[in-house]
């Protein structure tokens, strides 16, 4: 166990090293990237669609849409690379005695990471053009984005596994991934739904999940649904059956590189 | 006495993994809990037991399953069945550069073979000096490894190694890849490792460095094992095996010349014993006899050579260059016997030839064949000792 901590923790540093630390630009980008996607959305939705949510008044569509499309951005990315996290590694897995888990996780967390300094970045720049961040709120956000940390485990370490055995897994979860995206009210908001549909989106963790980082961050509402406790509850019991899934699989991995 | 590690009927099987259905169902059975059996099978029913301070070698052909078994050993392979118990901090160097990335400096590498090994970043810093002197790559350590040679790839990879001092060090044939001030350097450091109690197990093709690092070998053919015991003497059988090997490869093409008309009735080695293969020791007597028809009054001449089991030849004498002359037994049945005093033939496995020669000494007619052993615990080189003497 010690062993692996110290193993993820280094997993942890070269994985964001090799990504933007080595590059002399590298940390700019992690707030440029996603901050140009902002903009394009912005453009598209704003004054092409002039797309109005009613929630969105007092802030204006951009805030609203960054506070939460910068987690989505972290788990999404997440997700996706973790699929082939244990694949790419399988030199390593099949050389060397070590507990196959580390790779996803190491790939999930320096995603997180790098994600979360993006988005306080981005939380400072909204505040800058006047627009008031409400940032006690930070606090209880931390915990829903820990929600979604285990989420983004949780899957990580499903896809990582199944990719083993299934090759074309990653061809299936990009597209997936974009499905939820739009099927999350993260372009828009909830009340834009027909009301007979808006039961089927509260379902998904998601929804949950970007609409309390709105109201702690934005609305400065405390309040937490018993859906949101829910959702969390359902998370940690998914990260149990992930967990036990992927260490169904993983002493077998070497016999499927 | 403590265990370090212990395999109980360890048994590997490789599940077919070249069509999408054998691994959907492979990831069912899995999920399942079931076993998969179908697959090619490279070991079967090994028990090994590891105490400290223990030197094992295991050797065998290619593909027997020694890296298999190394795997198991580690940790990094489940065995299919039989079960492993392994009780020791372990380091393992199995294959050229394993564990290594090839975009990362060397030093980088280091870092993350030391994570590996779960040293910690505090500890590592302490030891990073001495991996470096051992490694002795000098500014090489900065560049990505992709651009270092096989021999920088080993040092690297042997150099952290020497940082952690592992209760059990396990080696994959690595020390064949360094030059050879650098296999001397690791081989002293081994020798200062064992001595230290400190325990080996490795896996390689040099027998000189097997009977030189290990007191013990494991023997494996076919994924069984197929002798284990004193190093010298599985490693002899072992040679030996291969020595025989090639010479049959040898004798198929070689035909059989007994047409002649003297030809060898019988032929012996004494002292006789039960084993299949007679076996003496280095100094014994070896004493061979021939029964030869003679199908005229004149006395056929014989011809005895000593040849390795490979057929390389180690000596030859004839009756004719001796002036000795054969036994008459009955008219048609004469004897020749030859006595091999004092031994001087180095451990290994031989054969005498008896080839009987017409009257003039000048045509072959028959050949024939025995093999013997010569048992013991040398690690000089060659075939036959010769008398010497240190001087001052």
């Amino acid at each position: 166990m010690h062993k692996n901590i110290i193993l993820v923790k280094e997993l942890v540093r070269r994985e964001i090293r090799s990504r933007y630390l080595d590059s002399l630009s590298g940390l700019a980008w992690l707030v440029i990237q996603p901050l140009m996607l902002l903009l394009i959305y912005g453009f598209v939705f704003v004054i092409i669609f002039k797309a109005k949510v009613p929630e969105a008044d007092t802030t204006g569509f951009l805030p609203y849409l960054a506070v939460a499309f910068w987690p989505w951005t972290a788990f999404s990315d997440a997700v996706l690379r973790s699929v082939n996290s244990v694949t790419t590694n399988s030199g390593l897995i099949d050389k060397v005695s070590v507990s196959s888990e580390v790779f996803p996780i190491a790939m999930i967390t320096a995603t997180f990471i790098m994600h979360m300094v993006g988005y306080l970045a981005i939380l400072l720049v909204i505040t800058l053009f006047g627009i008031p961040v409400n940032w006690l709120g930070i606090f209880p956000a931390f915990v829903v984005l820990g929600f979604l940390f285990m989420l983004a485990l949780a899957l990580g370490l499903l896809v990582s596994s199944l990719n083993v055995f299934i090759r074309d897994l990653e061809h299936v979860v990009p597209p997936f991934m974009m499905l939820w995206f739009f099927g999350t009210p993260i372009l828009y908001s909830i009340s834009l739904i027909p009301p007979e549909y808006q039961h089927w989106m509260r379902l998904n963790p998601m929804t949950g999940i970007v609409n309390s980082l709105r109201d702690f961050l934005l609305w400065g509402e405390y309040s937490v649904s018993p859906a949101l406790l829910l959702t969390g509850l359902a998370i940690i019991l998914l990260l149990l059956f992930s967990l036990w899934f992927f260490r169904r699989l993983s002493p077998r991995f070497e016999d499927f590189f | 006495m403590k265990l370090l590690a212990e395999l109980d009927g360890v048994g590997k099987v490789f599940p077919h993994t070249n069509h999408s259905r054998d691994r959907l169902k492979a990831l069912g059975n899995l999920l399942l809990g079931r076993r998969i059996n179908n697959g090619s099978r490279v070991l079967d029913n090994i028990n090994l037991q590891v105490r400290p301070g223990e030197s094992l070698a295991i050797i065998g052909a290619n593909g027997a399953g020694k890296s298999t078994l190394l795997k198991i050993l580690t940790g990094v392979l489940r065995p299919t069945e039989g079960s492993v118990a392994v009780d020791a901090t372990v380091a393992a160097l199995l294959e050229l550069g394993a564990g290594f990335q090839d975009e990362f400096s060397g030093l980088e590498n280091i870092r993350l073979k030391a994570s590996l090994l779960g040293l910690t970043p505090a500890e590592l810093a302490g030891k990073m000096e001495e991996i470096l002197a051992f490694a002795d790559i000098g500014e090489s350590i900065h560049e990505p490894v992709k651009h270092y040679s096989s021999g920088m790839v080993v040092r690297l990879g042997f150099a952290v190694v020497t940082a952690v001092k592992p209760e059990l060090l396990i080696t994959d044939e690595i020390l064949a890849v360094g030059d050879e001030s650098f296999q001397a350097k690791c081989i002293r450091w081994i020798e200062e490792y064992l001595a230290d109690g400190g325990t080996l197990l490795m896996v390689s093709h040099s027998m000189y460095q097997v009977q030189k690092l290990c007191k013990h070998a494991l023997w494996i053919e076919n994924g069984s094992v197929r002798m284990s015991g004193d190093v010298f003497r599985v490693t002899q059988a072992y040679l030996a095996w291969h020595e025989q090997k090639s010479a049959k490869e040898l004798r198929l093409s070689r035909k059989s010349n007994g047409s002649g008309q003297y030809w060898v009735k019988s032929f012996r080695i004494f002292p006789d014993s039960e084993d299949e293969v007679p076996q003496f020791k280095m100094g014994d007597t070896l004493r061979a006899e021939v029964e030869l028809n003679q199908p005229d009054e004149q006395l056929p001449v014989m011809l005895f050579g000593l040849v390795r089991a490979d057929g390389t030849p180690v000596y030859g004498v004839s009756s004719d260059q001796d002036d000795t002359l054969p036994v008459q037994l009955s008219n048609n049945l004469c004897r020749y016997r030859i006595c091999f005093k004092d031994l001087a033939l180095l451990p290994g496995s031989y054969s005498l030839r008896a080839h009987s020669m017409d009257p003039q000494g000048l045509r072959l007619c028959d050949t024939q064949e025995l093999p013997f052993i010569i048992s013991g615990a040398s690690r000089e080189m060659g075939f036959v000792r010769l008398p010497h003497v240190w001087e001052d």
